[in-house]
């Protein structure tokens, strides 16, 4: 890990200390030897109030490569989420953590989980990551939100 | 001696007497190192010691002039030292070891040298040793070759741009979408056929269900629990069957993989029309193509030209055959090697199937093998070139030309190829004066840098919080600071985290030579707070009686808390030029150690526009 990877990552940590969305967490997770390792986070995205999200917190983990941060962070949701925008291992879909597309050096943890958080609501019907999510979500709106629902509940905080 | 005349007649008598008694490191004896060994001896260097990891490989001998076939498989290092004996008038010193290993490395041990220079493949070693000469202010020159392109690079720590102030380029990768189901370049396929499809099939270890510290790509097909979603079990299980087969050795199963790769899993693909609003279709291979398969064995077929689909799929179950002959010899593991043919022709035409299925031109064998061994030649020449810049620039850099006498470090000049940053095309090399360190520089300007010295006894006892309270002291910290292992990556302690401060630095693996930063986690009300702070870790004997640990003498100042706005709107807009200029020569992927780097300098000469030039490491050779 270059030297600029890691000093960024400690102000990461230092700006989310002093700045976070409410009902969010996000934190280093641990090492064997018992450190802290800055390059693999644990994150908790509350879903959107109002929405069929809302009763959730989702857990993420949010890997930094070696190359961040000119390369985004692999961000990912449990494997099988049932998102149409999120592949079958919890890979999230979402332009903003996509070197060729949308991803910046300055974009920020905060940004990256209200990302997330909304996402989670406006699945964006073009990028389709699954077919069991993207078909219901297009094809049977009913079933997809009895499903979105029966989900929140499983990751009621 | 002729020899000791020249070098006379360039420098005169009394930089001669200097250059008997400078003593140089050189880090690397591949193909810049020999190249540079050869110079630096007949420039009568009074002592020259050479570090290098390797053993001499084959496919060096082309190019690694001071080795030969007799010496494969031996040390690098002390084979060049015996190689050069016979015109060697220095003292020759060879280590064969890792740089980065500071047991038998230690910072004290690089102390004792007046320059050093790097002739490196890899950019982790090339980031530490610059470190180093940072920590000591010991000049360093740098270099490194790709094709015919090369540079070098004259480090002075604390006056010119170091190792780190300009940004390097790594490989690009993909994004997984992009791999699994959206391919539209040859690259994609190739990787798709390599990272992913072939580790399934032929490492019984890839277990479908269990790799999530696997590739990227594999990542994908892993699940864990959640059976509500049936059709990612069934993809899995569909997986583990194909392994099945290659496994078990059902040599009349193979077109079974076939359509399942290519008929099934595309129909599977197409039934998701909205990836296919915006893209063509792909289409599924002719299933007449998996039956015309013949049991003849194929006919011999040129590896650089390009097959036709029949040919493709014919020499796909061929070489599936005799790869899964070979699992119960290999442990049922099988790793992709450009140079097994084997392995090579299964990339190959399952990249070309794919490509030929989404509509993207089909590549020669020849042609994937040098996209997914990632390649560039090395050139004999260039290493020549640049080794020889090296060693005529440091006799600058100890300023021993009294004729071209250097009054700042900003008059000396960096040289590289000028094709490598699209500069000029009638010209071979450009040489820009050097720019004085970046001020955003996370390696030598973002930081202060010392040695923090203790004595065993000492260090036996000494718990984190210890170190941490006498550094506050010293340093005059008002609060909070974080911990963090520079060398091992891992935070150690910060305002949320406090777990480990009562153990030893021994207890938590902090040893001689680890890197320490301090970082403080607390900002005044004008926004400041103190600049990091680097130690190395000394452990040692040598301290004077009656003390048993020793900080540095150093003034921190006082610096803006966050500062990462600015710089990465800078870094932005310095990235969209970058992009322009490279995005055609881009190579991939997975590499541990990339192949290809680009590194960006801001010249000062006429232009004084930014351009991209090509570093890098010498690379793999082509056999
Ligand atoms: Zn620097």
């Amino acid at each position: 890990m270059s030297s600029l990877c890691l000093q960024r990552l400690q102000e990461e940590r230092k700006k989310w200390r002093k700045d976070h969305p409410f009902g969010f967490f996000a934190k280093p997770t641990k090492k064997q030897d018992g450190s802290l390792n800055l390059q693999r986070w644990e994150a908790g995205i509350p879903g959107k109030e109002g929405t069929l999200w809302h009763e959730g917190v989702y857990p993420l983990t949010i890997e930094y490569p070696d190359e961040y941060p000119s390369k985004p962070p692999k961000v990912k949701l449990p494997a099988g989420f049932y998102h149409p925008n999120v592949y079958p291992s919890g890979t999230i879909c979402l332009s903003i953590l996509n070197e060729d597309q949308d991803w910046r050096p300055a974009i920020t943890l905060k940004q990256i989980c209200l990302g997330i958080q909304d996402l989670l609501d406006s699945p964006n019907p073009n990028s389709p990551a699954q077919e069991p999510a993207w078909r219901a979500f297009s094809k049977n709106k009913a079933e997809y939100e009895k499903k979105i629902a029966l989900q929140a509940k499983q990751y009621s905080k | 001696m002729a020899r000791q005349s020249n070098i006379v007649r360039i420098v005169g008598n009394d930089s001669y007497e200097k250059l008997r008694s400078t003593k140089c490191l050189l880090v690397g004896a591949g193909g810049i190192g020999s190249e540079l060994l050869k110079d630096l001896i007949l420039m009568e260097f009074g002592e020259i010691h050479i570090v290098d990891l390797d053993t001499i490989d084959l496919s060096n001998l082309n190019r690694q002039f001071l080795f030969r076939q007799r010496d494969i498989k031996q040390p690098k290092s002390t084979t060049a030292v015996k190689a050069v004996q016979h015109f060697n008038n220095s003292k020759l010193v060879p280590y064969q070891g890792n740089i980065m290993d500071s047991t038998q490395f230690p910072l004290h041990w690089f102390g004792q040298f007046d320059v050093i220079f790097n002739a490196l493949d890899n950019l982790a070693a090339r980031r530490y040793v610059n470190k180093m000469s940072q920590f000591l202010s010991t000049p360093l020159l740098e270099s490194g070759t790709a094709g015919f392109d090369g540079y070098i690079q004259p480090i002075i720590p604390g006056k010119t741009e170091c190792f780190d102030c300009t940004k390097k380029e790594t490989p690009k990768t993909f994004p997984v979408c992009t791999i699994r189901s959206t391919p539209s370049q040859p690259i994609h396929c190739i990787v798709w056929a390599k990272n992913f499809l072939f580790n399934q099939l032929f490492n019984a270890e890839t277990n479908p269900n269990l790799n999530e510290e696997d590739e990227e790509e594999n990542k994908d097909w892993g699940t864990t629990d959640l059976d509500e979603i049936n059709r990612i079990r069934q993809e899995t299980n569909e997986l583990q069957e194909l392994q099945n087969i290659v496994v078990s050795q059902q040599e009349n199963r193979i077109h079974e993989i076939i359509e399942k790769l290519f008929v099934h899993d595309i129909n599977k693909l197409l039934l998701i029309e909205n990836l296919w609003k915006t893209r063509t279709e792909p289409t599924p291979l002719d299933i007449t193509n998996i039956q015309n398969v013949s049991d003849e064995p194929s006919k011999k077929l040129n590896l650089s030209e390009i097959w036709t689909i029949n040919d493709q799929v014919q020499q796909l179950v061929h070489v599936t055959k005799k790869l899964m002959k070979r699992m119960p010899k290999e442990q049922n593991h099988i790793e992709f090697d450009k140079d097994d043919q084997d392995t090579l022709e299964f990339v190959a035409t399952t990249a070309n199937i794919r490509s030929h299925i989404f509509n993207i031109p089909i590549k020669s064998v020849f042609d994937i093998k040098q996209i997914a061994g990632n390649i560039i030649p090395a050139i004999a020449t260039t290493n020549a070139i640049v080794a020889g810049l090296s060693s005529l620039i440091s006799l600058r850099v100890l300023n021993l030309l009294k004729y071209a006498p250097i009054k700042s470090p900003t008059d000396l000049n960096m040289a590289f190829t000028a094709k490598a940053s699209n500069l000029s095309t009638n010209r071979y090399l450009s040489n820009p004066k050097l720019a004085p360190s970046s001020c955003n520089c996370p390696v030598c300007s973002k930081v202060v840098r010392g040695v923090v010295s203790v004595s065993s006894t000492k260090y036996a006892s000494l718990t984190l919080q210890n170190l941490v309270d006498l550094i506050k002291d010293k340093y005059e910290y008002t609060d909070e600071i974080s911990v963090l292992d520079t060398k091992n990556q891992r935070l150690l302690a910060d305002f949320d985290f406090d777990d480990l401060l009562n153990k030893t630095l021994n207890d938590i693996n902090l040893t001689d030579g680890t890197v320490i930063m301090f970082t403080d986690e607390d900002e005044d009300e004008n926004g400041l707070c103190h600049k990091p702070l680097e130690l190395y870790l000394d452990i040692t004997e040598t301290l004077p009686t009656g003390l048993d640990i020793r900080l540095p003498e150093l003034e921190i100042p006082l610096v803006k808390a966050i500062t990462s706005e600015e710089a990465t709107a800078e870094e932005e807009e310095e990235l969209s030029v970058e992009k322009n200029l490279t995005e055609e020569n881009i190579i991939v992927l997975d590499e541990e150690e990339p192949s290809t780097k680009k590194r960006k300098i801001e010249l000062e000469d006429e232009q004084a526009a930014k351009k991209t030039k090509s570093e890098v490491e010498d690379v793999i050779e082509l056999d």
